[in-house]
């Protein structure tokens, strides 16, 4: 009996101790299973349902029976599932808690600094990041926060240093932070020369080129036109690179236009009218290649005048080989010189204008398959550029001379006329455009003497949006007054137009373009013609 | 003969009551009506409703109707939905009109007949979807529609024309067979001036959590319970952009490897991932940003702003709190000066003027998203400053508030030119820099 109440005893313990044992068991199994499922809601980025298992598994925890690892776990986790939601007042604590168990990932410090930063407690986030760096987490993006935080705590040489330091990273590890590290050193540099008692040397000197170095690491990034803007900002504002004239008007930026385009359309009747006293018309059709390169350059001296050379070519050639057609096969260059003097009248902009072009033409004039010197024309044209003579828009007059000279003596002739060009705007985005003009003609040949009222209205639309077509419409009339040819009479040129053009890729634009000429003269047989042009022409824009 | 007759004359009157009575009404809230043969009357608590009714909720309503294959679709409040269609062996179809509709499609219905077919549809009057999930959220002010997806899958298309959304079970599907498929956790818009809906995109991961949990939308948006604003700064720094900020979502897997705890791979998104849940706009295809906030009631996509963090484990960008937040019934929040109207307009009050924001993209890089829009409008204290007078109305333009796109080929060359601050010298002259002491910056210091 004393034996079986000795044996009772000691069964007791060994009983106890097994349920112990087996309690403990289950709580791990359902502590794994909870880590398990927070593991799950953290994968589907339901945050809160995860930080609900996390606080219940810190509430077991906190019972005793966890060790520390599992302590610094949910704490961590927590902090980083904090971090995702933005809650940093909360996340902040978590980290704290689990570095106090020494509890430390990789990426601990990078967390930790993520949400002092974000909590703006900037000296704390910065020692986090240095932690960060030392453990060789995310160095490139450790040391731009570090310089960042140094540079807003106005430790500007820090700061710089910081900045610099990506530069010794390996390349792929650099990332973005090398052009942006580069930029916020621009930054820095702006805000000292902008005290500096001659900021406008110190800007041009330290923080564009500065800026400038930035945007060279990656001209395409998203930061690139950050730093383009900034760039320009400043050249405004210091007047670095001329914006305006002195009267208001703005400059061409950039300086320049390049443009290569190739234009192909159906011809109906392919008549070389250009500067000729004749028309021959084929009447049958045929397909044109044209081929143009143009270009100019705009110089500004000061901010009162600006020359702009510019230099045009071009090469048509009829694609149907017969001899009334390509005869008018051609090439032509055109130089010009532009020139414009800046002033105000009544207190708009305006300017004077003193252009010069030569046209220079060879043509397959004896239909010989070999392009011959056609003709030669110099342009000299005086005029004046004022706004807000008609309502609000631009207009234009001019006064020119033309010395016509031809590969036949007879048919050279000298122009005096007049033009008008009145630029209308409208609040809709339409963009209306009148030209009047007139010229007298004194040809060798008095026959072909003449005088030409010219009269045309177009209309830009504002762009299709849907498929950024910019439509322009337009109706010209000409009426030729042949002095000694009463056989031709009073001659009406109609001219309407269409003109669809799209913007393509990044600086292709391809239009659509249809045209009809019909010429009325009672010299039905050399004067009269109808011809109807459309094709397409794509430009290339540099 | 007469047992037989009495026999035959209760399955008839239950055949007849089954094709009738479609949906029971389970819960009931506020104000509720139906319209039955052109008669309006109040809805109750297990009033059975029959196919062809047209069931209204009032302001801060809500209706449950548990259907005959115990499919349930809760009705929100301002609604009104029609059943046309259900049981009968063919997919059921309902017109939501107007509202919203969450609704957990019964399993035994979709596993139905043939699995790649649509076992229910919901018309809304620009959209169609086709139900073949379980869990998802509808919502139309009549002029947008939105979906919203918790569970299972669903597609979803616009609807061109009245013809497309006749009861024709033929012509639903094949209207949402050209559709966008909608997978758990993404939204899609059908808006009424573009002809496809959006590419479907992850919603924000806190708004999408708190519309699940937000079934009887009982959670109500009044001023004391506009759930958490948080008004945190970025944790993104000036320069830098979300993705190259953010932490890899392997990290804890590590730990958690290391603490014995089994798991799957991790969500690590690689760059085309990355790229993709930026968004995109191509061939007529609109894919809103991952992360972007959805106004529920008016299809309002907010595209997270420019400086918003990246979380690579859901993928999606997460806006910092002033761009507005979630509210406690899982809807868009805007910031405190910001109103959505029902019809969608977006008006900012300035000053005790009330300027219109224009439609911003949906898709985060260079021009402004709403989510920017609305870091300007709580961060700007006087907004004419940045507004454009349009025919007399003031209107925020999204594409005046960035920086603008420099001119194209711009070379930033130095052109002579005149400044006004030097006394008439050319600068960088000769006259001038003799008279100048060089310029020194002290930062130019290197590690």
């Amino acid at each position: 009996m004393r034996l079986l109440m000795l044996l009772g005893t000691l069964m007791v313990p060994f009983s106890l101790y097994a349920q112990l044992e087996s309690s403990s068991a289950s709580s791990d199994v359902k502590f794994e299973t909870e880590l398990k499922r927070a593991r799950d809601f953290f994968g589907e980025g339901k945050y809160g349902a995860t930080r609900s298992s996390l606080n219940a598994l810190g509430e077991t925890l906190k019972g005793g029976k966890g060790n520390k690892t599992l302590i610094g776990l949910v704490a961590y986790w927590t902090g980083i599932t904090a971090n995702r939601q933005q809650e940093y007042s909360e996340s902040i604590p978590m980290f704290e808690q689990a570095l106090s168990v020494d509890y430390k990932p990789k990426d601990i410090y990078y967390e930790y600094g993520q949400a002092l930063y974000a909590a703006e407690k900037l000296p704390e986030a910065r020692n986090a990041f240095r932690e960060s760096l030392k453990r060789g987490h995310k160095r490139a993006v450790c040391l731009y926060y570090i310089g960042f935080i140094s540079q807003t705590l106005k430790d500007h040489k820090k700061a710089v240093t910081f900045y610099r330091a990506i530069q010794r990273l390996p390349k792929e590890e650099q990332d973005e932070t090398i052009q942006a590290s580069e930029m916020q050193i621009g930054d820095i540099y702006l805000e000292q020369a902008e005290k500096h008692p001659d900021a406008y040397r110190a800007i041009q000197t330290y923080v564009i080129p500065q800026y400038q170095r930035a945007l060279e690491i990656n001209s395409d990034s998203p930061l690139a036109s950050d730093l383009r803007a900034k760039i320009i900002e400043l050249q405004q504002k210091y007047e670095l690179v001329l914006f305006r004239m002195r009267n208001g008007r703005p400059t061409s930026v950039p300086p320049y236009l390049m443009k290569l385009s190739e234009d192909i359309y159906l011809d109906t009747n392919p008549v070389f009218a250009a500067q000729e006293t004749t028309n021959s018309s084929a009447k049958q059709s045929s397909l044109v290649s044209k081929t143009e390169a143009f270009g100019r350059y705009t110089f500004y001296h000061k901010n009162i005048m600006s020359i702009s050379p510019e230099m045009k070519f071009n090469y048509t050639r009829h694609l149907k080989r017969e001899a009334e057609i390509y005869r008018n096969d051609n090439w032509v260059l055109a130089p010009a010189i532009r020139s414009s003097y800046e002033h105000t009248w009544r207190k708009k902009p305006a300017s004077f204008l003193v252009d010069y072009d030569y046209v220079y033409s060879n043509r397959d004039r004896n239909a010989a398959q070999e392009l011959k010197f056609n003709s030669r024309v110099q342009t000299l044209s005086i005029g004046e550029r004022i706004v807000g003579l008609i309502s609000h828009g631009e207009s234009t007059l001019r006064l020119r001379y033309r010395d016509f000279n031809s590969y036949s003596a007879q048919a050279n002739s000298k122009t005096m006329g007049a033009a008008f060009e009145h630029i209308q705007p409208t609040q809709s985005g339409k963009m209306f455009i009148y030209n009047l003009g007139y010229d007298v003609t004194r040809v060798t040949n008095d026959a072909f003497d003449s005088n030409t009222l010219f009269m045309r209205a177009d209309v830009i639309l504002p762009a299709w949006k849907k498929w950024q077509i910019t439509p322009q419409v337009g109706f010209g009339l000409t009426l030729t007054d042949p002095l000694n040819d009463t056989s031709r009479g009073l001659e009406k040129t109609y001219n309407p137009s269409l003109r669809l053009s799209k913007p393509m890729w990044k600086k292709y634009n391809l239009s659509f373009h249809a045209d009809y000429m019909q010429n009325d003269s009672k010299n039905l047989e050399s004067f009269a013609y109808k011809k109807s042009m459309y094709g397409f022409e794509l430009a290339y824009l540099f | 003969m007469r047992s037989t007759f009495i026999v035959m004359l209760f399955i008839f009157t239950q055949l007849a009551f089954a094709q009738s009575k479609v949906a029971v009404v389970k819960m009931l809230r506020g104000d509720a009506s139906v319209v039955e043969n052109g008669k309006t009357g109040k809805l109750a608590t297990e009033q059975w409703v029959p196919a062809g009714a047209v069931v209204k909720t009032g302001d801060k309503s809500f209706v449950r109707l548990v259907f005959i294959d115990k499919s349930q679709m809760n009705i929100g409040p301002n609604s009104e939905m029609k059943i046309e269609q259900f049981g009968g062996g063919d997919a059921g179809v309902i017109d939501l009109v107007k509202g919203k509709i969450r609704s957990q499609v019964s399993k035994d219905y979709l596993q139905q007949k043939d699995k790649d077919k649509s076992k229910m549809f919901i018309k809304t009057p620009n959209a169609v979807m086709g139900i073949r999930g379980t869990d998802f959220l509808i919502s139309t002010n009549g002029v947008n529609s939105s979906a919203v997806l918790f569970e299972g899958e669903v597609v979803f298309n616009k609807v061109e024309n009245a013809a497309s959304r006749e009861i024709n079970t033929n012509n639903l599907e094949a209207a949402v067979d050209r559709g966008v498929r909608i997978f758990p956790g993404e939204f899609s818009v059908v808006e009424a001036n573009r002809p496809n809906p959006t590419v479907p995109a992850v919603l924000n991961v806190q708004q999408i959590e708190t519309l699940e949990k937000n079934q009887d939308f009982s959670k109500d948006r009044s001023p004391s319970d506009q759930g958490s604003q948080t008004t945190a700064k970025s944790v993104v720094p000036p320069g830098l952009s979300g993705t190259s900020v953010a932490n890899q979502a392997g990290a804890l897997d590590k730990e958690l490897k290391q603490a014995g705890v089994e798991v799957g791979a991790s969500n690590q998104a690689d760059k085309v991932g990355i790229e993709a849940a930026k968004g995109f706009e191509q061939n007529g295809q609109l894919k809103p940003t991952n992360g972007s906030y959805l106004h529920v009631d008016t299809g309002v996509v907010i595209a997270p702003p420019k400086d918003s963090a990246y979380d690579s484990n859901s993928n999606t960008f997460v806006p910092s709190g002033s761009a507005g937040s979630v509210a406690a019934d899982g809807n868009y929040q805007p910031p405190s000066n910001v109103t959505i109207t029902d019809s969608g307009k977006i008006l900012a009050s300035s000053g005790g003027q009330m300027i219109q924001i224009q439609p911003a993209s949906v898709v985060m890089g260079s021009s402004a998203t709403l989510g920017d829009v609305m870091k300007i409008v709580t961060t700007t204290p006087n907004l004419n400053t940045i507004t454009t007078l349009t025919a007399g109305v003031a209107t925020i333009n999204p594409t005046t508030i960035l920086p603008p796109p420099p001119p194209a080929g711009s070379t930033f060359k130095e052109a002579p030119t005149l400044c006004s601050t030097c006394g008439g010298a050319i600068p960088g002259s000769a006259t001038q820099l003799n008279n100048k002491t060089p310029v020194k910056i002290d930062v130019t210091v290197g590690p």
